[in-house]
């Protein structure tokens, strides 16, 4: 191979770097092959001398810091054409987005209108026995013992159907809980590798 | 040899060879190859990094209708040198010890 032509391809090679970095790079390398050719190799054996070209490419790409994604190996042309009809799309994907986002949204709302109702429920049931634990007492002064035992025991079974309506309602609440930030996870990790797929 | 040592070495190296007169890559090349192995594409990412870390300046000198860069060391490349020969002073201690330690004894 010639100077022209391993410099030709080396450049083709390194059009994923900036501008600036890929020329310092061709520079170098023309540098080098011209001292050695003054030094008296011939041109084939200063080319050849240089390196291998795939070993360029990966010290001048792991140089830069240069991020693995793919998104970074495409070459200038691609990435900027790519970023402008993103841009132009918003048209599309801007109003999707926002009607996803909506969705998550309600449905949130919606489990935690559910969440506040059981619990709601558990605090009448839990008032109610309390009321008539209060209300006991006063039948039995009014002389009234059935109405006083009937007003106990709703006290005692209201009391009892807080508590047992109490746990259900806690383990309901860490299920839907869940399930929403589940949900939630799903739909960025979704985002996410559509993103990556560009 | 092991990586990081390498890496090391050569970053030392190619700062002496700038140490008491300017040089260019190739030159730089042939003056370290005695001791260590060293191509153009393992050089070109030293000297970037050591720009980078202003160990050393760049310059262009115009030579035969061509640039050609040239590579100047800077106070805290001369700097690094120093602090390069002081650790590997801790090392050669090491290496005495464990040389000592190791090596056959005729009287046992």
């Amino acid at each position: 191979m010639n100077k022209n032509e391993f410099l030709y391809e080396l450049s083709g090679r390194l059009d994923h770097l900036p501008e600036e970095e890929a020329l310092k790079t061709i520079n170098y390398y023309s540098e080098m092959i011209d001292d050695r050719i003054e030094d008296g190799e011939s041109e084939e054996a200063a080319v050849s001398a240089i390196g291998s070209i795939d070993d360029i490419v990966l010290e001048a790409s792991g140089q830069t810091g240069e991020p693995k994604s793919s998104f970074a190996k495409l070459s200038r042309g691609t990435k900027a054409l790519i970023i402008v009809l993103i841009i132009l799309s918003a048209v599309i994907w801007v109003p999707v987005a926002a009607a996803i986002f909506g969705i998550l949204i309600g449905i949130a709302a919606t489990v935690i209108s559910i969440i506040i109702s059981l619990f709601a429920v558990v605090l009448s049931f839990a008032l109610s026995a309390v009321g008539l634990v209060a209300v006991t007492p006063i039948y039995i002064y009014l002389g009234k013992p059935f109405l006083a035992a009937l007003a106990f025991s709703a006290a005692l079974i209201l009391a009892g159907l807080a508590i047992v309506l109490f746990i259900i309602s806690v383990f309901v609440t860490k299920k839907l809980w869940r399930f929403v930030r589940f949900l939630f996870r799903k739909t960025v990790e979704i985002i996410k590798r559509k993103g990556r797929a560009k | 040899m092991d990586a990081g040592i390498k890496h090391g070495l050569l970053e030392a190296s190619v700062l002496t060879a700038l140490y008491r007169q300017d040089s260019y890559g190739y030159r730089i090349i042939k003056d370290i190859s005695p001791y260590m192995k060293i191509s153009e594409s393992t050089l070109y990412p030293i000297l970037r990094r050591l720009e980078a870390g202003n160990y050393l300046s760049v310059y262009s000198v115009e030579h035969n209708g061509r640039l050609r860069k040239y590579y100047k060391i800077t106070q805290s490349g001369k700097k690094k040198v120093i602090d390069f020969l002081a650790e590997w002073d801790e090392v050669m201690n090491v290496y005495k010890y464990i040389l000592e330690e190791t090596r056959e004894r005729e009287d046992e």
